[in-house]
């Protein structure tokens, strides 16, 4: 059969790819050198404000890095399956494997990483506040990919019944 | 499902074949095969038009309501 996908289309894809494997890159760079990276931005107070002082673990300025470190790692941890995830559904695209439920499950799987990042940034906003704006952004971003996991699971409902009129 | 396809029991009494059938009415045997096997979700009227001018019958020979038994 003759394949009438517009060029555009592959070259989107293509240029996502790309921007996966830059990401990929970047995370993998923060692992090596996560650790100056943070020390950057707690000591530039870009991150080291505000925490919350009911937990006295949290006094010590120390302690609350380690947890910032901390959070840090499990985030950029969580990443790497995001990205091999999103990956893999643009590699189904670039087959034409588009309302399947393969590609459901890896938004599921995209949008639990996203809410685990959520999960581990709200905890570690306890030892820096400004963590909450990472949250937000996971959780944002959860939310969005489990709309669009929602409309297509829709949407291979409704094709398989086309499927099946005769 | 409660509505049943008795398409095979027509096709059987009028003597013909899937596939005559199918080029008869102009659908696909793939197609008519999920219609008499009972895999078919929905019926076009286009479709049960031609199939029961194929067959000269009426739609109620093709198409059978059977209530569902009630889970115990």
């Amino acid at each position: 059969m003759e394949n009438k996908t517009k060029p555009s289309y592959n070259m989107w894809i293509n240029t996502t790819l790309a921007a996966c494997v830059v990401f990929f890159i970047c995370c993998l760079l923060g692992d090596i050198f996560g650790y100056s990276f943070c020390r950057f931005c707690w000591h530039g107070a870009l991150f080291g404000d505000g925490y919350l002082t009911a937990i006295p673990f949290l006094d010590d300025r120390n302690n609350r890095f380690i947890c910032f470190l901390t959070c840090f790692y499990l985030s950029t941890g969580l990443t790497y399956p995001i990205l091999y995830f999103v990956s893999k559904l643009l590699l189904n695209l670039k087959k034409d494997v588009v309302f399947d439920k393969k590609n459901t499950r890896l938004m599921t799987g995209i949008s639990a990483c996203c809410f685990l990042i959520c999960l581990v940034c709200i905890l570690g906003a306890c030892a820096s506040a400004s963590l909450c704006v990472i949250a937000l952004v996971g959780l944002f971003v959860g939310l969005i990919v489990q709309c669009v996991r929602l409309v297509m699971d829709k949407a291979i409902d409704m094709r398989d019944e086309l499927d099946l009129t005769v | 499902m409660a509505i049943i396809v008795n398409l095979d029991v027509m096709m059987a009494r009028r003597k013909i074949s899937a596939g005559d059938l199918a080029t008869k009415i102009g659908i696909t045997p793939a197609n008519l095969s999920i219609l008499k096997n009972q895999k078919a979700k929905a019926v076009r009227f286009s479709t049960l038009n031609d199939i029961c001018e194929a067959l000269q019958c009426q739609p109620g020979d093709i198409l059978e309501y059977q209530p569902d038994e009630p889970a115990k």
